[in-house]
């Protein structure tokens, strides 16, 4: 029994604690006041030791004495002693308290409001926008699925351009031209001696391009021809086959590998590789198709676009992210955020009487919406406080009662 | 009868709180399940966890205190679990949150470590606290060694052989996601975190603010979420589906916590009904006493 007590005293305080404050379910007593005036005071000390170990220490103190050391010959940058501006500003509202001086107490006052401002300016356009768009919803099947956006003209190859970093070389019969990717300014073209055999090859800095007469060497960056490699160059290839399809890249991360650009002729499909890239959508469903002008010769993809290429022109387009399939529930949910975002705001707004049947009736069902509303929080908000109890329930008898029930009648 | 009913309409608090009391202490004692039924929020947030590319971490702000551990201690426990059981890596921080955040946070980290043979510094971190957002929201996403400079074990950031796992954590871009737990969490961490909006954003919140983030849900700016005692437990039964045996649930709160909540609201369900009832019946009972008058 003393193993006990030695290893579960803590238990003891804290389920003292516990049921102390728990006291005021049946009514208000000095014990829970000690209790929450015990708790506010560890709260605020506690506080006052962690904000200046992991903040004010870390993040103003040392730069601020690192500065002024550097001033006096130390090591580091003067500019850290900078920082002691920021205490000079902190310090000052607590000039409040002086009636001679609280009017400079108003400078650090208005340089919290307006950055406050600011951000808050930001932060409202950031969380609202998406808000007001997404507001439009779909209420019917769409009669056309998402295309891809045309977002630069590149030129035409007749093997699969070569991407390397923002740079895209393209090889026509006798010339080899390097493209800024996605803005599509043209860098060089460089005409080959002989008729090329086959796709750019990026070394360092160097580009080879495989032709007739031998590998071209030509510079990265001016598009120089350096020489010809002839002894045991490369041999001459055909030209390319049927294009072999490529995994859409996209910029959000849960869609990775989840949608196949396949050419097909002059189009190209997409498909869905796994379940689950949208709502509603299974692996191999179609979830857009799009035609190129020609036959095309490569399909790329990289950083949310697409390259897409042909022998006379290539493009880069804007890959569009899958849509969700609907079903008939998802349409009922939609006309039910449209009508409760109709008849709420019309309830809201008082800028004219509201008179007719069809205003009063969107008016009386929007107080009607807003109380379901009000429902599911009331809900959540018992649920929330029950699990409280919950924690503590579990804590009284998982961690107080019955191991102290084992220590008696083991 | 219609007296009896209108009693219903005072029943006194400390009634109901034995009642209550009762009600949710019984599945403490003896062990009941009940079936679980996964929400769409809860399975979105758990596959954007599961879905981790080469050389990114899963980064979680844990923002719970002591004031709401109820619902975010099990919430934090199963991300972290399926984090371990994964091993996934991950870093872990508190911005404007109560002190003991950091701590509370790695109680669980350690415990569940233990379970899985993970290694601190190498599988995760734990940066502690730090304050100023939403600016430094902004500033974690653009630096993360540059807001944390030392871990909440005083170990520098940049002591690579110490902390090995944080050569690769630079800005949001090493993020495979962002979880945030906390009673309320931030909206602005939608804003400011990745202004270009690549890095899932979920959030773990108690059940009282969930409804303030469903619209939010529905435009994409949150990719999923888990809410309450209810999503902890959710996401639970979703990790012992997927891993099986490999996933250990010992001493994680989530299913322990669910079937007395649902016992205690059922509890609350009926008292509401008696209330109503009662309130109808007297109001009768006045009624017919101004006829009789």
């Amino acid at each position: 029994m003393t193993a006990y007590w030695a290893a579960n005293w803590p238990i003891w305080v804290s389920a003292f604690c516990v049921i102390a404050v728990y006291t005021y379910l049946f009514k208000d007593n000095a014990l829970y006041r000690v209790m929450m005036q015990i708790f506010i005071g560890i709260n605020l000390g506690y506080q006052a030791i962690v904000q200046w170990r992991d903040v004010l220490y870390p993040q103003w103190w040392l730069p601020m004495i690192d500065g002024f050391k550097a001033i006096f010959g130390g090591p580091g940058s003067p500019w850290g002693a900078l920082w002691s501006l920021v205490g000079v500003i902190g310090l000052l509202f607590y000039l409040q308290l002086s009636r001679k001086y609280a009017h400079l107490s108003k400078i650090a006052i208005g340089i919290t409001i307006g950055i406050g401002a600011g951000l808050t300016f930001k932060s409202q356009f950031g969380q609202n926008i998406p808000q007001v768009l997404d507001s439009f919803k779909p209420l019917a099947p769409a009669v056309v699925r998402p295309v891809p956006r045309t977002v630069a003209h590149l030129p035409g190859s007749i093997y699969p351009p070569t991407l390397d970093g923002s740079l895209a070389f393209f090889v026509t019969r006798n010339q080899v031209i390097a493209n800024e990717v996605l803005g599509g300014v043209e860098l060089w073209r460089t005409t080959l001696p002989s008729t090329s055999t086959g796709p750019v090859t990026v070394k360092g800095d160097e580009v080879d391009v495989p032709s007739v007469g031998g590998a071209v060497q030509i510079d990265r960056s001016t598009g120089r021809q350096l020489g010809i490699h002839i002894a045991n160059g490369p041999q001459p290839s055909p030209l390319p086959g049927k294009p072999q399809s490529a995994i859409a890249v996209y910029r959000q991360p849960q869609l990775a590998h989840g949608v196949e650009l396949i050419p097909n002729g002059s189009s190209v499909q997409a498909r869905a590789t796994r379940n689950g890239v949208a709502e509603g959508v299974y692996t191999g469903d179609l979830l857009w198709d799009a035609n190129y002008p020609e036959p095309i010769v490569s399909v790329q993809s990289f950083d949310g676009v697409a390259l897409i290429s042909g022998a006379h022109e290539s493009a880069i387009w804007e890959i569009p992210a899958p849509q969700a399939k609907l079903t008939l529930r998802d349409y009922f949910d939609n006309w039910v955020s449209v009508i409760t975002v109709v008849c709420v705001m019309s309830y809201f707004f008082f800028s004219f009487r509201r008179r007719g049947p069809v205003v009063v009736a969107a008016s009386n069902m929007g107080r009607w919406l807003l109380m379901i509303g009000f429902g599911a929080f009331f809900g959540n908000t018992v649920m929330t406080r029950m699990s409280f109890l919950l924690d503590r329930l579990m804590f009284l008898i998982d961690d107080w009662l019955r191991p102290f029930w084992h220590a008696i009648f083991k | 009868m219609l007296k009896f009913l209108a009693r219903l309409d005072v029943v006194p608090r400390r009634t109901i709180y034995i009642f209550l009391l009762i009600a949710a202490g019984i599945p403490f004692l003896v062990p009941i399940r009940l079936p679980m039924y996964i929400w769409k929020e809860t399975r979105s947030a758990f596959d954007a966890t599961q879905v981790v590319q080469p050389n990114k971490v899963v980064a979680i702000c844990s923002n719970w205190d002591p004031g709401s551990q109820g619902e975010n201690w099990p919430q934090y426990e199963a991300i972290v679990a399926q984090c371990m059981v994964n091993h996934t890596p991950f870093i872990v921080f508190s911005v404007d949150s109560d002190p003991v955040s950091p701590q509370l946070a790695e109680t669980v980290n350690e415990r569940e470590a233990k379970k899985y043979g993970c290694v601190y510094g190498r599988d995760w971190v734990n940066l502690g606290l730090t304050r100023g957002a939403p600016l430094t929201m902004g500033a974690i996403g653009r630096s993360v060694k540059s807001v944390f400079q030392h871990d909440y074990r005083q170990i520098p950031t940049q002591n690579y052989e110490k902390l090995p796992l944080m050569r690769r954590v630079r800005d949001v871009r090493d993020f495979s996601c962002f979880w945030v737990v906390q009673y309320q969490p931030d909206l602005n961490w939608v804003v400011f975190l990745d202004p270009n909006s690549r890095v899932p954003i979920l959030f773990a919140c108690a059940g009282i603010g969930s409804s303030g983030y469903y619209p939010y849900l529905s435009s994409g700016q949150l990719k999923g979420m888990v809410v309450g005692t209810r999503g902890a437990a959710e996401y639970e039964v979703m990790l012992r589906d997927k891993f099986g045996k490999r996933f250990d649930d010992r001493e994680l709160r989530g299913q322990k916590l669910v079937v007395p909540l649902a016992f205690g609201n059922l509890v609350i369900i009926v008292f509401i009904i008696a209330g109503n009832i009662g309130t109808i019946a007297r109001r009768r009972l006045e009624a017919q006493a101004k006829v009789f008058r």
